[in-house]
This record gives structure tokens, C-alpha cells and sequence, in this order.
């Protein structure tokens, strides 16, 4: 009975995904070129696309959007590369510093990313902390200087955002593909034929490694191309990111300006789609000059190099996670602050004001968001193991196909798709209803937990399980009594960071939500409009300790877990 | 720094439900005509209405969030604050259900409106009315003394929205920094020049960037006459020159060099704050007081306007055609009107603000509630903050924006 369902659960993520966004891509897409009748667009043309081309905003809005996107990516693949490689010289994995590192990597995957970027605008900024500890030590600067250390044109301050945010997710990818491809024997051959620890690493390791994070990776591409929340904070204000542009069309009362926010959105699409098959170029390029290099048969990096870079990067991971940290104790201290002006260091006075004052309006946020955060990810974790578990009866090459689809919310820039989608849920009278707003979250949440799930799934000896039906025990006693105790850290793991993901969703959220269903992300970035950064703290305290606690209920199964194994 | 702040935001509202078609996505509730306030009163009991009002400052929010109690507890309506990031999110959601024939039973009662909002619902028919007449506190009202209450940006309201709150385009300085602030156009170039990087405004088409366009232009233009009007396409250049010469000039002193702007008043009022800039503005005279009174701002901020006059408008609350609590948003719009309400609003430190109530007109023990107030430490007399200049036609804001952003926002 239960296999009878449970078959049908591949059918429906790709149900839930695919068609989601296909059918959003395809709404998109009509509006993009003005055909939507009901709004005296019964033509198709080119306008808005040739108006959207023409904007002269455009230009230094797409440079901002790639510069960011792309240098964030680069800079947090060769850290990441850069950490594990010294973290775990050996590829076991599951080192001692490694663990450490993977701690790091939950604390900042646990800091939801638009409280991360609010704490790093007051940490960076000119008037931001930073500078007031130069002033304070120096006195150099008894006014801020005039320097754009924030939203400045380039997008540099979002590509430092992304960074915190993205290497610690790419440490942790990497972490999980060197258990995979059994680094410890590689190292361990190439050591006996006389390579040097390092070089073993990027010679052997690395190419073995980078196919298993390929996809992280250009996830992270994408995230970094049409991430809109962190942008409105750090991001460049005129122009803006090219998403942000999109919104503020998608927002005008002018209908002209919203069929531009169609075309705005299938360019934003091509944006990433381009990115992406650069980057897939760049990696064939690169394989092949390295090619020569990677047989030539050298087998240690001149000794000055290895510990140049090495130190280099460990300075730079160890700045990222000091501007992680200042950031959150940023957030912290503002929400507590009661007058804090340029350039005291600390607020003149502490209060819990702030707190007593949201106190009435953080209630719903907080309900809905540790609702949606648990139907969420609970749904999406139900639905991933019915997944895995019956994808044994189909073909291994559908699955693999399939599997792909499964995660287009994550390569697709949401804004583009979103725009589409929510049709389908006022045609479904779902817009600004709980149903609505919890497809939505399935969406972006679904992926993520079967991603963090999808590889211990399948590597569990399949012997536990013959073994146990060879004995006489039913199927579903097996799955419960067997299968899902041994592999009960995974599945904490995985609803965590589902609920992380969920609790972090802003563009998702406002979308279905319309402003009746709010969220501790939603209202946070709401509230950020304002300028009152102690409210804007309380809020993001809020959203930060509520994830903390996700991952912190799951350390703790991990840990029980973790006791019971054989 | 009242209304639709940012254009940030999101929805694709109208967009959305323009595929929808004329999709059933009708309301339960069967849509009584509201006839007298009294008729109201009696349908508003028990009625929840969704009141869709930008939610970017917490002293705002707050004060909702009080009018929300009042009402539960005289009236037993229930008002929940949506808080928007725009205002055009919330006018294209109604565009939304118009468009998917949804006519009664909308999810929105009550929107915080004015402008080029108002003028978009007006034109479109989404809003339900006229409601004016059917509020008794309008009585303290008197148009010939602040006719803006009836005007929106020259479109005359027609009953269509009810006035809430007063508005002057009001300059702040930080007096530690700068004691005597530029009051004529040429002095603020010349004092940018002197000191550059100091001063910024919000990057257009935000509502107080646009305002400050609009304000500059009438400052450099001869005549106000061409303003009252729709834009003659073929006149716009010739008239709006001296103001965009006047910008090209200023943008290399200015903050950033002019390379990038603030996104907002409340960003640019951060500024201020952090002593990035000297000066910052807002669409409420007693935002500096109210802010100084929060600690937003330093105690040494002071108020000041240009010489000449300063642009004013009147903020309203307006009813959407579809709203499903129509007699609760009337109840809630005239108790927003009332003036134990008012004096609350007026409040620097609540709010700070100014009522679009004559307090002349009010009986003793209401008057006595805004001779109370303090009109703080900031906020300038209704003699020091001059005479107001009424706002230009809609149809210039738009052109503005635009010709802004080609000449400076890329």
C-alpha cells in the first residue's frame, strides 16, 4: 500500500517543480512581450523588451548584477578549495579541524542572509564600525569619509556578502564529495609515489571533487545573479541590481512599466542562463590548459607558494567569518541600543525598549514563520524520502534526468518564474492565503532538503535493509525500525535546513503573501526601508535565533543519532 | 518621508491578474451600500479591516497599531496593519482583483494614499465612494483654509478619499556641523562647493527625491503656471532647463559625487545621523523632532525650509471599490479624523503629524488636547515654515523621474 503512494512522490516533486516553473516561465514570457489582453496588450510586440533595452539604467545595472554575482562565486569556490585543503589536508572528511570548520560552516549557514547583509551595511559602511575603531585609534576620520564602502557601483559590497554567505555552502559541498570519492586513498597513493600533500590535492583531488560540487556551485552563480534581498540592502541604490530593477517595474502603477518587468525578467533569465554556460566554458577551458600540467608529474609547489596561498586564504576565511561575527554582534547591539550616533563606538545608552516596543508586532511574523517553517520543510522531508525511496523501481537514468529538474528553483532566478506563478495563484484564489504562500516555500525548501538528503540516502549499506526484510520483518517496519533510526542525523540535518531555508525566504514570501502573511525575513527587510536600524535588529536577532535554534534541535538529534549508530 | 517611500517592493499584481481574466474569484459577502455614518457604525461591529499602509517606520506602526486598540475597543472592528513597502503594491493589487472581476470581497479595506496613486485609482475606478460626506468629523475640516484636503496633487478628490495628515517639504541640518544651513538655490550650490560630499537627496523616483525635483524646479522657474496643467511634451525641455543645468551643476559636489544616491528619506535621514551629510529632508515638519525624540537623530538636528515657500500636500486614507469591510473603513477612517486622533498624530513624540483639522473649529476640551502638545525641540511654527507651494500635475512627477534617472541615475 504504502509503495503503491509512495510511487507517486516522484511524480509529484517534478509535479511541484517542473510544472511550477515552467508554467511561470511561460507567463513570464507572454508578458515579456505585452501579450496579456485583460491589460490592453492584445498585440505581441517588442516594446517593452525595446524599452527595458533601451532604459539607460540598464547598462551599469547588468555590469553591477555580473560583477557581483560572478566575483562572488570565483572568490568563494578558491576559498572554500583554499580552507578544505588546509582544514583537511588528509580528505578524510571528518577530521577534527574539519568538523570545526563544518560548525563554522552550520553558524553561518544558520545566519539567515538578509540579517547577515543588515549587520554587514552598519559593519562596513563609512560611518559603520570599522571605520569608527580607525577613528578611534587614529583619528582620522572625525566625519565618515565620502567612500562608497557600501552600495557602491559595482556591487562589491553585495560580492563580500555573498562570499560570507556562499563559501561556508561550498565548504560543506566539499566536505560531503571528499567522503564520496575516498580522497584518504588517493592522498595516501599519491603520497607513496611522492607527491606533496598539496599538490595531491589540487592535482588528484580536486578534479575527482569538482564534478560532485559542480552543482553548488552554479547554484551559488545563480543565487548571486538574481538575489534581490541582500542587494537592496548592500547592493548598488541607482541603478540597482538588475532583479531589484525588475522589481521596482514590477511595482510601477504605470501598466507600461509592467510588461517591461515581463521582459525584465526573461533578460534577468538570459542573464543567467549566459553566466551559466560561461562558467561551464571557463571549466572546460581551464581543464584543458591544465591539462599538461596536471600529467607533467611535478610533484610538490615550491614550498613559499603552497604557504603564500595557504596563509592567504586562511586570512581571508578568518576576516570572513571576523565580518560575520561583527555583523551579527552589530545586529545585536542595535537592537538593544537606545541613541547611537557617529562616532561613538557603543550606544550611549542600552535599552530594552526596542524589544518591549516589537514586541506586539513581532508575534505574527513569528508565528507564521515557525508555521510555514515547519509544514515546510516537514512536507518537503516526507516527500524527499518517498522520493528516494522509490526511485529503486525506476530506470537510474530517469531518475538522473529527473533529478535535474528537481532542482531548477535553484539554478531558474526566482523572479523571473515568481512573476508567472503568481497567476496561477489568484487564478486558484491562493494569492495572500497560507496555501499559497506555503507552495512557494515548497518550492525553494524542497530542493534543499532533498539535496542535503539525496547522498546519505543512498549510501546506506543496502545491506541493513536486506537484511532485515531476509528476516521476515515487513517493509514498513523495516523503514521505520531500520532505515530511518540510522539514518535519523541526515534527516534532522536535512529539515533543518529545509526550516533555515524557509525562514530565510523574502521574494517568495511578499509574493504569495501579499502583505497579509508576513514573515520575520519579510518584515525585517520591510522595517529596513525605514532606517531605524534598533527595530531592523530586533527583527533580525529574532530571525537569526529562531534558525540557530533549527540547527540546534538538529545538532542535537545529530548527536543522539550519532550514539546509537553501530 | 510619509508615502510609498520606495518604489521597492514587489507584486505583479495587475500583471497577475490580467492572465486570470474574469476567472470567478468573486467574495462571499454580499456587498451592502454603506448610506449614513450611523448605518455604518451598525454594519462595522465585528468587521475586520485589512488597512494596507506603508510599514517602513516603526513610530507609524506603532501609532497604527494604537488606532487598531481604539477601534477594537469603541468599536469592535478589528484593523489589521498590512504593511506595504510601496504604496503602488497595494494599488496594483486592487488593479488585480478589478481585472479578475473580483468585486466584492477584496482583500484590501483601507489604503494610505496620495498623488499619483490616488491619481491612477481615481482614473481607474478602483476606489469606493464618494465616502466623505459620510463622515461627521470632516466638520472640522475647512478647505478654504488648507484646500489641499481637497485637491490631491490638482486632482480634486470628489469625496473619493478622506484627509489624514498634512504634509510640507521640510529641511534638517545638524547645527554641531552646521550652524547656518543654505536657504536660496544659489546658496546650497555655493555652500556644496565649499563643502563637497555633505549633501544628497534621495535618488527620484522616490516619493521625497521626486519631491525635492519638484521643489527645485518651481524655485528656478519663473512661472508656476505651466505646473497647474498636464505636461506639454513639446515645452518640457525649454521649461525644466534651468533645473537640470542647476543639477548637473551640484552632482559633482554632492555625496558620493552624485555617483549614487540614497534610496530613500530614511536612509538619507540614517545619514544625517551617522554624519555622513549635513542635510537631510522630509514630507513631515515634525519629523526631526519626532526622530530626536526616539533617538534616531542627534539632539543638535534643527528644522529649516528654503526661502520662497516649500511644496505641501495633504496624505489620505481612501477605500477600495471591492473592499470587504467598507463600513468598518469608513468607521476607521473617521475615527483616523478625529480629533483625539489627531492631536495623538500631531504628537512629536509619537508621530509629529500636523492635523488637517482646524483646531479653531474644535470645542474647548479638544482644542485644549493640541495647545498640550510640545511642539519640539526641532519643529519649526506654522510662521517660520512659510507659505506652501501647491503640488505641480501628476502627469510632472513622472516626466521628472524620468528625465532624472536618464541624466543622473545611470
Amino acid at each position: 500500500m504504502r509503495r503503491d503512494i509512495g510511487r507517486l512522490a516522484p511524480a509529484i516533486a517534478l509535479l511541484l517543480l517542473g510544472g511550477s516553473i515552467t508554467a511561470g516561465l511561460f507567463f513570464m514570457m507572454l508578458s515579456g512581450v505585452g501579450f496579456v489582453p485583460a491589460l490592453g496588450g492584445s498585440v505581441a510586440s517588442f516594446d517593452a523588451m525595446g524599452a527595458v533595452l533601451s532604459d539607460p539604467r540598464l547598462p551599469a545595472s547588468v555590469r553591477a548584477t555580473l560583477t557581483a554575482g560572478i566575483a562572488a562565486t570565483l572568490v568563494a569556490l578558491v576559498l572554500a578549495i583554499a580552507v578544505v585543503a588546509r582544514l583537511d589536508p588528509l580528505g578524510t572528511g571528518r577530521d577534527c579541524p574539519a568538523r570545526w570548520s563544518q560548525r563554522l560552516a552550520v553558524a553561518i549557514l544558520a545566519t539567515p542572509h538578509a540579517a547577515l547583509a543588515l549587520g554587514l551595511a552598519f559593519l562596513l559602511a563609512p560611518s559603520g564600525w570599522i571605520v569608527r575603531l580607525v577613528n578611534l585609534a587614529t583619528g582620522l576620520f572625525p566625519l565618515p569619509p565620502d567612500l562608497p564602502l557600501i552600495q557602491d557601483r559595482h556591487g562589491f559590497a553585495l560580492a563580500v556578502a555573498l562570499v560570507i554567505k556562499e563559501t561556508p555552502f561550498l565548504i560543506v559541498a566539499l566536505l560531503t564529495a571528499l567522503g564520496r570519492i575516498d580522497a584518504r586513498a588517493t592522498l595516501q597513493l599519491a603520497g607513496t609515489l611522492g607527491y606533496g600533500r598539496h599538490m595531491a590535492w589540487i592535482k588528484l583531488v580536486l578534479p575527482q571533487a569538482y564534478p560532485l560540487v559542480r552543482f553548488p556551485v552554479l547554484a551559488v552563480l545563480a543565487y548571486g545573479l538574481s538575489v534581490v534581498d541582500m542587494s537592496l540592502i548592500l547592493g548598488p541604490a541607482s541603478p540597482p541590481t538588475l532583479p531589484v530593477l525588475i522589481l521596482q517595474w514590477a511595482n510601477d502603477p504605470d501598466l507600461a512599466r509592467r510588461f517591461m518587468a515581463g521582459a525584465g525578467a526573461v533578460l534577468q533569465l538570459g542573464l543567467v542562463a549566459g553566466a551559466l554556460i560561461l562558467w561551464r566554458l571557463g571549466e572546460t577551458v581551464l581543464a584543458r590548459l591544465s591539462r599538461g600540467w596536471l600529467v607533467a608529474g611535478r610533484r610538490i609547489w615550491p614550498p613559499w607558494l603552497a604557504r603564500v596561498a595557504l596563509g592567504l586564504a586562511g586570512l581571508l576565511a578568518l576576516l570572513l567569518v571576523m565580518a560575520a561575527a561583527g555583523a551579527l554582534i552589530a545586529l545585536i547591539t542595535w537592537s538593544v541600543a537606545a541613541a547611537w550616533h557617529y562616532p561613538s563606538i557603543l550606544p550611549d545608552q542600552f535599552t530594552a525598549a526596542n524589544w518591549q516596543r516589537a514586541a506586539t508586532g513581532l508575534a505574527a511574523p513569528l508565528g507564521s514563520s515557525i508555521a510555514l517553517a515547519l509544514t515546510a520543510s516537514g512536507l518537503s522531508l516526507l516527500l524527499a524520502v518517498a522520493c528516494l525511496e522509490h526511485e529503486k523501481v525506476l530506470r537510474p537514468r530517469l531518475v538522473r534526468r529527473s533529478e535535474r529538474l528537481l532542482f531548477l528553483p535553484l539554478l531558474v532566478p526566482d523572479i523571473s518564474f515568481l512573476v508567472g506563478i503568481h497567476v496561477l495563484l489568484l487564478l486558484f484564489g491562493l494569492n495572500g492565503r497560507w496555501p499559497g504562500v506555503l507552495w512557494l516555500h515548497l518550492l525553494f525548501v524542497f530542493p534543499y532538503v532533498f539535496l542535503a538528503l539525496k547522498e546519505p540516502w543512498r549510501q546506506l549499506d543496502p545491506r541493513f535493509e536486506r537484511v532485515a526484510l531476509a528476516l521476515g520483518t515487513s517493509t514498513w517496519r523495516t523503514f521505520w525500525c531500520v532505515k530511518v533510526p540510522l539514518l535519523a542525523g541526515p534527516l534532522a540535518w536535512s529539515a533543518a535546513i529545509g526550516g533555515a531555508v524557509s525562514l530565510s525566504l523574502y521574494l517568495p514570501t511578499v509574493l504569495a503573501g501579499e502583505g497579509r502573511i508576513v514573515t520575520l525575513a519579510s518584515e525585517a527587510i520591510t522595517l529596513s526601508s525605514g532606517g531605524d536600524r534598533r527595530v531592523v535588529g530586533v527583527y533580525g536577532v529574532a530571525q537569526a535565533t529562531l534558525t540557530g535554534l533549527v540547527f540546534l534541535s538538529a545538532m542535537l538529534v545529530l548527536r543522539h543519532a550519532r550514539w546509537r549508530q553501530p | 518621508m510619509i508615502l510609498r517611500p520606495t518604489r521597492r517592493g514587489v507584486l505583479l499584481g495587475g500583471l497577475a491578474a490580467a492572465f486570470a481574466g474574469g476567472s470567478g474569484l468573486s467574495g462571499a459577502l454580499a456587498d451592502v451600500p454603506v448610506e449614513s455614518f450611523e448605518a455604518a457604525l451598525a454594519q462595522a461591529r465585528g468587521q475586520t479591516v485589512y488597512f494596507n499602509a506603508w510599514g517602513g517606520d516603526q513610530r507609524i506602526n506603532d501609532y497604527i497599531a494604537w488606532a487598531g486598540g481604539e477601534l477594537a475597543a469603541r468599536f469592535g472592528i478589528t484593523l489589521k496593519h498590512v504593511k506595504l513597502s510601496d504604496t503602488a503594491e497595494a494599488v496594483n493589487r486592487v488593479l488585480a482583483g478589478k481585472i479578475a472581476g473580483q468585486n466584492d470581497g477584496g482583500g484590501i479595506d483601507l489604503i494610505w494614499i496620495n498623488g499619483e496613486n490616488f491619481a491612477a485609482m481615481k482614473a481607474k475606478g478602483l476606489l469606493h465612494g464618494p465616502i466623505l460626506h459620510l463622515l461627521p468629523n470632516m466638520h472640522f475640516v475647512d478647505p478654504k483654509r488648507k484646500p489641499t484636503v481637497l485637491v490631491d496633487f490638482t486632482i480634486p478628490t470628489d469625496g473619493y478619499e478622506s484627509p489624514w495628515g498634512m504634509a510640507q517639504l521640510v529641511f534638517f541640518h545638524d547645527s554641531a556641523r552646521l550652524p547656518e544651513p543654505p536657504r536660496t538655490l544659489a546658496d546650497l550650490l555655493d555652500w556644496a562647493r565649499r563643502n563637497p560630499g555633505r549633501f544628497t537627496y534621495p535618488a527620484p523616483p522616490d516619493f521625497i527625491g521626486s519631491t525635492v525635483l519638484k521643489q527645485f524646479l518651481l524655485m528656478s522657474s519663473e512661472s508656476r503656471a505651466p505646473f497647474d496643467w498636464p505636461i506639454e511634451v513639446a515645452r518640457f525641455d525649454t521649461v525644466t532647463a534651468p533645473l537640470w543645468d542647476y543639477l548637473a551643476e551640484l552632482a559633482p559636489n554632492l555625496w558620493r559625487r552624485g555617483r549614487n544616491y540614497p534610496a530613500n528619506s530614511a536612509a538619507l535621514r540614517q545619514l544625517l545621523a551617522d554624519a555622513e551629510v549635513d542635510i537631510s529632508m522630509a514630507f513631515n515638519p515634525g519629523d526631526a523632532s519626532s526622530a530626536i525624540a526616539q533617538g534616531l537623530l542627534p539632539r543638535s538636528v534643527r528644522s529649516f525650509v528654503l526661502d520662497g515657500g516649500s511644496i505641501g500636500n495633504t496624505h489620505f486614507v481612501a477605500v477600495p471599490f471591492n473592499a470587504n469591510a467598507k463600513a468598518g473603513a469608513i468607521v476607521a477612517a473617521n475615527f483616523l479624523l478625529s480629533p483625539e486622533a489627531q492631536a495623538r498624530k500631531q504628537n512629536p513624540e509619537i508621530w509629529g503629524d500636523p492635523t488637517v483639522l482646524e483646531v479653531d473649529l474644535l470645542d474647548p476640551p479638544e482644542r485644549a488636547l493640541f495647545d498640550a502638545l510640545p511642539l519640539g525641540v526641532a519643529t519649526l511654527s506654522p510662521q517660520e515654515l512659510g507659505p506652501v507651494l501647491p503640488e505641480p500635475h501628476p502627469s510632472w512627477m513622472t516626466a521628472l523621474e524620468q528625465r532624472w534617472v536618464q541624466l543622473f541615475g545611470s
